[in-house]
C-alpha cells in the first residue's frame, strides 16, 4: 500500500510506541542512563538559580555556527537579568534577508512576536502578552548573537530584525517554551560574567531549564517572621533582667 | 464496537508494528582517519557508498572536497573536488556510477566520476534568472557594526535586470520595476541560489533544491539543459529551507522526496512536482535520507537518526541525543559514543547499514549495522 497523508490515530499510537521500543536501539541505550534521570540540578549563578537535568542545561555551543549560511534560520535570544537582576531582557534577533526560513521584513516581525511562551506556575502565556516586544531592524546582529557566532562575510545579504523584552517574573520559577508546532527555533544564550557561553536550541515543544528567582513573597515571608520572633526574643530578655532585677 | 474486539483488533495491530521492527547495532569508530588527522575535517555535507560498498564523504577541504573509504572505515583517498559539497549522491548511468553534487559556495551542480574527474556542470547560468538574480539593494548608513562591517539599510529586493553605473533595475515580486539610483553606498548582493542537494530521477533528469534559499526545485535533463521549477515558499508546498531532495525509487513511478527541514516534515511529490501528500511531521528538522529496500532513513539534525518503512511509520531510531542539537561546535573531547550531534548526510550501505556524518567542524562518521 503507497499510503501517504496524515496518519490515523491508531497508527500514530503504534509508531509512539515503536519509539519506546527501539530507543535502545543502535547504541542508545547509555542514552536512558541519563535522559531520564529525574534528579535535577541546580547551579546557583549570583543570586538566582538556573535548573535542570544533568546534560540538559544549557549546552554549550562555542564553536562558530555559521558556515556558508547556515544556521540563520534560527531566532537568537540573548537572556539578561537587569536592574539589580529584578528583569528578565531578551534582545531577539532574526535575519530576514539570508533566512530561508523567513520571506521578508514583514513575516521577520511576526515570527519575533510568536517566538516564545512562558511557563509561569500553571500558566503558560505567548511572553508578548505578558510585557511588550520592541522592534527595530538592523544590518548586524548587534547583540542579540554571541561573538563566537558571528557569520563571517559570506557575500550574501543580511538584515536583522530586532526585538527587545523585558518582564518582571510574577513567580519563583519560569521557563522558556517554544509552542509546539511554531517553525522558527530559538537560540536561547546568554553570557554570564566570567563565564562560558550557556545555550539551549528550542525546537517547537521544547522548554528550557527552569529559571529561578528570589521570591518577593518568599522574602516577605521569611522577613517579617524573622524580625517578629527577633523583636519577642528581646523582650523577653529585657524582661527577664527586669524581673531579675526586682528580685535582686 | 465491542471493547474486547477492538482490544484484538489493537493487539493485532501491535504485533504487526513489533514485527515489522528493524534493529541496528553501533559499530563505534567505524572511520579511520586520513594520516595524521584525528578527526576527518570539517564536516557539512553528504556520505554515499558506491557500488563496490566505498564511502564518499564530502568535507569542506580545498580541492579535496571528497574523501573516499574503504568498506572496513580505512582511508583511501581524497578527490580533488570542491570544498562546499554540500550535497551528493552516487547514481548510474547508462551503465556507469558517477558522483552528482550541489556545490553550495558556488552555486552549480557538478556530474563526475567516482575518480573526481567532472564530466559534466550545471553552471549558475543554466538557472532561471527569476530565482537566480534575486538580489537586495541596501545603502550603507555610514555606521560600523560591532566586528567592524558597515551597516546597512535595504531598499528593495527583487530579480535584477540591469545595472549600469549610475542605476539598478529590478523587477519586484508584484511584477513592477524599480529604479534605484546608485549612490554613492548603494549596491546589490547576494545571489538567489543557495543550492544544498541534488538527486537523479529514472529517465536521467536531474532534480536540484536550494534549501538556503528560497527552496525552489529545479529540473534539468540529462544534458544538464534547464527543463522547469516547482517547490518554493509558495502554496502549495509552502517550503521553508528544503534541505535536501531525493528520488524516491521505492514507488513506480519514482516521487520527489523532500525533507522539509523548516517545516520539520517529509513530504513526496511527483516527478512532475504534484503535491503527494506529508509523510511524517515533527521531526527534529530533517536533513537528509537514503534509501535501501522499502525503507528510509532520515537524518534529523537536531539530534535523531530515524528509519521508516514505506507506509511511512518509524520503525527504529539510533543515536537519539537527548539535547536538542544543531550545531557544528561539539567538539570530540564532548562525543558520546553512539549519541549524535548534528546528523546533516545519511545513507544505506549495501547491506543496509546506515551510515551518518554530522555538521561538525571536526567531521563525524558514525555506524549502525542492520542485526
Amino acid at each position: 500500500m503507497e499510503q501517504v497523508g496524515p496518519r490515523a490515530p491508531l497508527e500514530q499510537e503504534m509508531m509512539r510506541q515503536c519509539r519506546q521500543i527501539n530507543l535502545a536501539a543502535g547504541g542508545t541505550a547509555k542514552f536512558l542512563l541519563f535522559a531520564f534521570n529525574p534528579l535535577p540540578f541546580v547551579i546557583r549563578i549570583s543570586s538566582f538559580v538556573i535548573s535542570g537535568r544533568p546534560l540538559l542545561l544549557f549546552a554549550c555551543v562555542l564553536a562558530p555556527l555559521f558556515v556558508s549560511a547556515h544556521g540563520t534560520e534560527f531566532i537568537m535570544a540573548r537572556m539578561n537579568l537587569i536592574e539589580d537582576q529584578s528583569l528578565i531582557e531578551l534582545r531577539l534577533g532574526l535575519d530576514y534577508l539570508g533566512n530561508p526560513m523567513i520571506a521578508d521584513e514583514a513575516a521577520a516581525r511576526a515570527a519575533l512576536q510568536e517566538a516564545l511562551q512562558v511557563r509561569h506556575g500553571e500558566k503558560t502565556t505567548r511572553f508578548t502578552d505578558l510585557a511588550p516586544l520592541t522592534l527595530e531592524s538592523s544590518s548586524s546582529w548587534e547583540d542579540t548573537m554571541p561573538d563566537s557566532l558571528q557569520p563571517p562575510d559570506d557575500g550574501q545579504p543580511h538584515q536583522i530584525m530586532i526585538g527587545t523584552w523585558r518582564w518582571k517574573a510574577d513567580v519563583p520559577n519560569i521557563s522558556f517554551t517554544v509552542a509546539k508546532g511554531n517553525r522558527n527555533d530559538v537560540l536561547l544564550w546568554r553570557q554570564p560574567p566570567q563565564s562560558d557561553l550557556q545555550s539551549t536550541l528550542l525546537l517547537g515543544g521544547d522548554v528550557s531549564p527552569v529559571l529561578s528567582f528570589p521570591s518577593p513573597s518568599a522574602k516577605a515571608s521569611t522577613y517579617w517572621p524573622a524580625l517578629g520572633s527577633s523583636t519577642i526574643l528581646c523582650l523577653l530578655a529585657l524582661f527577664r533582667r527586669r524581673i531579675f532585677a526586682f528580685f535582686g | 464496537m465491542q471493547r474486547s474486539t477492538l482490544l484484538l483488533l489493537s493487539s493485532f495491530a501491535m504485533i504487526g508494528s513489533l514485527t515489522a521492527q528493524v534493529n541496528y547495532d553501533l559499530v563505534p569508530d567505524f572511520i579511520t582517519p586520513p594520516p595524521g588527522k584525528e578527526t576527518i575535517g570539517d564536516g557539512h555535507g553528504e556520505i554515499a557508498v558506491d557500488s563496490a560498498g566505498n564511502v564518499y564523504v564530502s568535507v569542506q577541504e580545498a580541492n579535496a572536497g571528497i574523501q573516499v573509504y574503504g568498506k572496513d572505515g580505512k582511508f583511501i583517498k581524497a578527490l580533488p573536488l570542491p570544498a562546499s559539497l554540500h550535497g551528493f549522491v552516487i547514481r548510474k548511468d547508462e551503465g556507469a556510477e558517477y558522483i552528482y553534487a550541489a556545490v553550495l559556495g558556488e552555486a552549480r551542480v557538478i556530474k563526475c566520476k567516482l575518480d573526481g574527474t567532472v564530466v559534466m556542470e550545471i553552471p549558475t547560468s543554466a538557472f532561471p534568472a527569476e530565482q537566480r538574480d534575486l538580489v537586495t539593494v541596501a545603502k550603507a548608513t555610514g555606521e560600523k557594526d560591532a566586528k567592524g562591517r558597515p551597516k546597512t539599510t535595504p531598499i528593495a529586493t527583487g530579480v535584477k535586470l540591469a545595472e549600469t553605473k549610475t542605476e539598478i533595475t529590478l523587477k519586484l515580486a508584484d511584477g513592477s520595476q524599480k529604479v534605484i539610483a546608485k549612490e554613492p553606498g548603494v549596491s546589490a548582493s547576494g545571489g538567489g541560489l543557495r543550492l544544498t542537494n541534488c538527486d537523479v530521477a529514472p529517465n536521467g533528469d536531474i532534480y536540484v533544491v536550494d534549501g538556503y534559499g528560497k527552496s525552489w526545485i529545479f529540473v534539468f535533463g540529462r544534458d544538464g539543459s534547464f527543463k522547469k521549477t516547482f517547490g518554493g515558499p509558495v502554496a502549495p508546498y509552502n517550503f521553508a529551507n528544503t534541505h535536501k531532495i531525493f528520488i524516491d525509487t521505492r514507488f513506480e513511478p519514482a516521487r520527489v522526496f523532500c525533507c522539509d527541514r523548516g517545516n520539520k516534515r517529509i513530504l513526496h511529490t511527483d516527478l512532475d512536482g504534484k503535491m503527494l501528500g506529508v509523510i511524517a511531521t515533527d521531526l527534529r528538522n530533517p536533513s537528509s535520507a537514503s534509501f535501501h529496500g522499502d525503507l528510509v532513513c532520515i537524518a534529523e539534525i537536531a539530534g535523531r537518526v530515524s528509519v521508516w518503512d514505506k507506509a511511512g511509520k518509524m520503525v527504529a531510531e539510533c543515536g537519539t541525543n537527548p539535547n536538542t542539537t544543531n550545531t557544528p561546535g561539539i567538539a570530540p573531547k564532548d562525543w558520546q559514543t553512539g549519541i549524535v550531534t548534528s546528523p546533516h548526510g545519511i545513507t544505506f550501505d549495501n547491506d543496509g547499514n546506515i551510515l551518518e556524518t554530522e555538521w561538525n567542524k571536526w567531521g563525524r562518521v558514525l555506524r549502525w549495522n542492520r542485526k
